[in-house]
């Protein structure tokens, strides 16, 4: 298993970006986390996530359009690369074969 | 574009310019945005108050490095200076110049003004700070004054000490490094005998040979060692050594000085004195008296003292010590001594008997405020015409801007316009001043020179000067026209801020308020230098010619029935001292009392009062018909019978020397200037004597003066063969004492026109550019039925209420400073209310003068015309 080492809170803003599918940029990012896991997000917390998932080559971005409700802001839209899309299913492969153990021990487990 | 239209709903806009600032270029957009969207939300959410709070919160996170640090691989940035853009500037620069003749010329002919006039006061100003400072350890020359005590306590601060102390200072003291005298001419006419030439000189000092250790005047022939080996050694300077002895050696020549019998020899040629020294003197010789040793003489006050201290002393201490000495020596005498450092001799001594006329600093303050004001008048006119031009300039902003200038390099291009405007002024003043020096040193008696270094030094400060100015008064223009929005000026008409704008209304009135403040400088200044010149001085100085060399004359009774002979003279009289020139001083006292006052004194022959009319108050002049005149009596003006605490003053008997020279009081003459204005009447005696009359005056009659002095030059070359024709008018003699008040007058005057046609020239186009704005307002309101009175009066109006203010404000500083500058007189004008009142409207008409004329010509245009033009 020869892959980037990924946080907690990066490998869960990248799956919030994989969720939104291509509409994923700073601050939806950070409603839908705090929505999705209850914690209370800081915009600069996302924001340096998805820098860091850029230069690990995760993530991708393009700039995107504007709104009046961002004062006529660009947004930068962010989109999972097929690296990240691996990565992510790596994890969850991972995990996946440790949950199986967990449901379905070799043996059964001791004082339990 | 922001369409959110209400400003509530915005998010906090200091946190927003915060990170504007702070975050790297490639995020900002990102992250600004991403916040607006989060606050517009939490808005809707949770309210406004806490959608600020949140974006606050938000906003502090991301000052982090991360965010700050610029990312300089992604986009190269442009350099905002190239060779091409500067070409740009200057060419729009050069075009803007020529296109609007009348605003470049008020810019740069007035800014060139108010440098030309802020340069010549810095010569003048640098040169009277210069003062003595070309000594070598000038910080540790120190001149010993004191303050004169007479009996009853009053002090006369006294630049004179007697010779003794010098002596004492040098064998007691060991702070002293050295220390010499200097016994100066005292009005006193040399005659210098050559075989084929024959002149008075008045510039004879003598010295201790220590002289050159304490001052530094170098030597082009000869040395300091052996310059007064001989008492009869003469020191000249460089232009008397060619006067006398042409281009050949003088050293080792004989030169006949008349004095304690006749030829001295040339040991030395000394650079000339510089106009920038307290003394100045044409021949030293080495201080030596027959009659007393100086050693020893504490009695005689007609020497100055002056000590190079060693390194690191301290002049309280050493003036402490000072008065211990003469204590010692001298217990009975009651004077206060102290020292005065050497630099600041001629901007702050004011005592009696200094070596020449000295200067005052609250000239120097007075003129470097004037320069300063002049300076700012000037770069308010910059910046005034530069935003009220903005109009013409918007457009070129925003087609640059669409083009995609950057605002600093728009800033840039603004600063350096006036920075060029500025420096082209700069060198336009220097040229000027470089052409006006020369003759301007020979008005105000200096000698000033543009080409050696320091000249240069100051004409570069002043290029710097220049430049400062340029950009001071450029950077408000330059902030202000780089910030228009191109959408908004290239769109519509309206120009953000061309209106008048509250720091445009604040210049204006700084100007104004100068201009008050010089307006009313100049007339308290000019009232009271016409007080000085038509003051009555209690005696009559016109029509009177004075003979300056008479001291001696075995004849001088012959001369003066012969020149009484001649039709023009009306009477002829002898005294010792000239009025406005020198007299003698000494203690008196009230016979039997110990109190004793310092007095003026002359001596005079029975004639001198009555041809001087000086008018008598009690008692009798003095005439021949009382022989006891000649030894026994005494006239006094009435502040000296005051002072002497006479009650009777007729018939009292006054100790005339303090040592037993009794003479009776037969009249009191009233009281009268015998010297200038600045100082406040003194007490004065008249005494005869026949032996000290040295100058004659002769009053004449009719108008032809140049007649009446070839007679007299006749008679005298026949009577006084032996002696050159020399005269002085007594009027002149008088006028010379207000020399430097009546220049100082004749400065401010000139400056304060300068200044005012600089203010007026900013406001003249100021006015035409604020009106030729309001062109369709006035059409608008023309059509609608505005009267062409109504709207010149709301032109002026807004002007005039600046001028106003100004006014206001002006008055009361005004009053302090001319204050502080009428201390300077003992007699002096009261201020009076017509003096603000007259420069107030001096002012005001000046305003309405310069802004009527645009605005009539505004209010008189046909509405049509200024309507149908689009």
């Amino acid at each position: 298993m020869n892959r980037t080492y990924l946080g907690e809170f990066e490998e869960i803003v990248l799956l919030s970006v994989a969720v939104m599918q291509g509409q994923a940029y700073g601050v939806v990012l950070m409603h839908e986390i705090v929505e999705q896991t209850g914690r209370s997000v800081k915009l600069n917390q996302v924001h340096s996530a998805l820098q860091r998932l850029e230069e690990k080559g995760m993530v991708e971005s393009e700039v995107g359009g504007a709104t009046a409700e961002r004062g006529g802001r660009r947004k930068r839209l962010y989109t999972v690369t097929a690296y990240g899309q691996r990565t992510l299913q790596q994890i969850q492969d991972v995990r996946n074969s440790f949950w199986l153990k967990l449901t379905n021990p070799p043996k059964p487990a001791i004082g339990s | 574009m922001r369409t959110s239209g209400n400003h509530h709903t915005q998010p906090p806009r200091l946190a927003g310019k915060l990170l504007e600032w702070l975050l790297a270029p490639h995020l900002r957009e990102t992250i600004l945005g991403d916040l607006h969207e989060d606050f517009a939300y939490n808005v809707k959410h949770a309210g406004l108050r806490k959608a600020r709070w949140r974006y606050w919160r938000q906003a502090l996170g991301f000052i982090k490095p991360g965010y700050i640090k610029r990312n300089r691989t992604r986009y190269p940035s442009t350099p905002f200076i190239t060779p091409g853009m500067m070409r740009n500037y200057f060419k729009i620069a050069f075009r803007n110049m020529f296109r609007h003749k009348l605003y470049s010329f008020i810019n740069v002919g007035g800014l060139a003004l108010s440098l030309f006039c802020s340069l010549l006061i810095v010569y003048w100003v640098r040169d009277e700070l210069s003062y003595d400072k070309f000594h070598h350890d000038r910080d540790r020359i120190y001149r010993v004054v004191k303050d004169f005590v007479s009996g009853d306590g009053n002090r006369t601060p006294d630049a004179t000490t007697p010779p003794a102390l010098a002596a004492a200072l040098q064998k007691d003291l060991p702070e002293i490094e050295s220390v010499t005298r200097i016994y100066p001419g005292w009005n006193q006419q040399f005659l210098v005998k050559q075989p084929d030439a024959q002149f008075y000189e008045e510039g004879v000092y003598r010295v201790d040979s220590s002289f050159f250790d304490v001052f530094t005047f170098p030597f082009v022939a000869g040395n300091k060692e052996s310059a007064f080996r001989t008492p009869k050694s003469v020191v000249l300077t460089e232009t008397m050594a060619l006067k006398y002895f042409g281009t050949e050696n003088p050293v080792g020549k004989q030169l006949n000085l008349r004095i304690d019998g006749g030829d001295f020899t040339v040991t030395g040629v000394l650079k000339d004195v510089p106009g920038n020294s307290h003394f100045h003197f044409d021949f030293l010789i080495p201080l030596r008296r027959v009659d007393v040793d100086p050693d020893t003489d504490w009695n005689s006050h007609t020497f100055y003292t002056y000590a190079k201290l060693k390194p690191n002393t301290d002049a309280a201490g050493f003036t402490g010590k000072l008065r211990l000495l003469v204590r010692k020596y001298q217990p009975e005498n009651q004077d206060v001594f102290y020292v005065q450092q050497l630099t600041n001799i001629h901007l702050d001594s004011k005592l009696k008997w200094e070596l020449g006329r000295n200067s005052d600093r609250s000239y120097v303050r007075i003129l470097s405020f004037i320069g300063l004001f002049i300076l700012i008048i000037a770069g308010i006119n910059y910046v005034n015409l530069a935003t009220a031009r903005s109009t013409q300039r918007a457009r070129e902003v925003g087609v640059r801007k669409v083009a995609g200038a950057f605002r600093r390099s728009l800033v840039v291009q603004f600063l350096g316009e006036s920075v060029v405007v500025s420096v082209f002024s700069g060198i336009l003043a220097i040229g000027l001043v470089a052409a006006v020096l020369p003759f301007l040193g020979e008005v105000v008696g200096k000698d000033f020179t543009t080409w050696n270094r320091a000249g240069l030094l100051t004409c570069l400060a002043a290029l710097g000067g220049a430049m400062i100015i340029g950009l001071l008064a450029g950077v408000y223009p330059a902030l202000f026209l780089s910030s228009f929005e191109p959408a908004q000026v290239l769109k519509s008409q309206k120009i953000p801020g061309a209106r008048f704008s509250w720091l445009r209304r604040g210049l204006v009135t700084f100007q104004f308020w100068a201009s008050v403040l010089l307006m009313i400088g100049t007339i308290v200044v000019s009232r009271q230098i016409k007080f000085l010149k038509t003051a009555p001085l209690g005696f009559d100085k016109e029509q009177v010619i004075t003979l300056p060399n008479v001291g001696g004359l075995a004849n001088l009774d012959a001369l003066r029935s012969e020149l009484l002979g001649l039709r023009q003279v009306v009477k002829a009289g002898a005294a010792s001292g000239v009025f406005g020139g020198s007299n003698w001083t000494g203690g008196m006292s009230k016979k039997g009392s110990d109190q004793a006052v310092v007095v003026n004194f002359m001596f005079v022959d029975n004639d001198f009062l009555q041809t001087l009319d000086v008018r008598v108050k009690q008692g009798r002049l003095f005439s021949a018909g009382f022989p006891a005149d000649s030894t026994a009596s005494l006239l006094i003006n009435e502040t000296a019978a005051r002072q002497l605490g006479l009650d009777q003053p007729l018939g009292a008997i006054v100790d005339t020397d303090q040592k037993g020279d009794y003479r009776t009081v037969v009249g009191i003459v009233k009281d009268f200037h015998f010297t200038s204005l600045h100082n406040a009447i003194k007490p004065f005696a008249f005494v005869v004597g026949r032996q000290n009359l040295s100058n004659l005056f002769i009053k004449v009659r009719g108008t032809d003066m140049k007649e009446s002095l070839a007679a007299i030059e006749k008679k005298w070359n026949e009577l006084v063969p032996q002696r050159p024709f020399t005269y002085i008018f007594l009027d002149e003699n008088f006028a010379a004492l207000h020399r430097s008040d009546e220049r100082f007058q004749q400065v401010v005057s000139g400056l304060t026109g300068l200044a005012l046609v600089i203010a007026g020239m900013g406001l003249f186009a100021l006015a035409s550019f604020t009106t030729e704005r309001r062109t369709k307002e006035i059409g608008v309101r023309k059509v609608l039925g505005a009267s062409a009175n109504g709207i010149v009066l709301m032109l002026l109006g807004d002007f005039l209420k600046l001028v106003l203010t100004a006014i206001l404000i002006a008055c009361p500083v005004a009053w302090y400073i001319m204050q502080y500058w009428l201390q300077n007189f003992a007699y002096r004008i009261d201020m009076e209310l017509w003096m603000f009142a007259l420069a107030g409207l001096a002012v005001t008409f000046i305003a309405l003068l310069t802004v009527s004329f645009q605005s009539f010509k505004a209010a008189w245009m046909n509405p049509v015309k200024s309507l149908r033009s689009e």
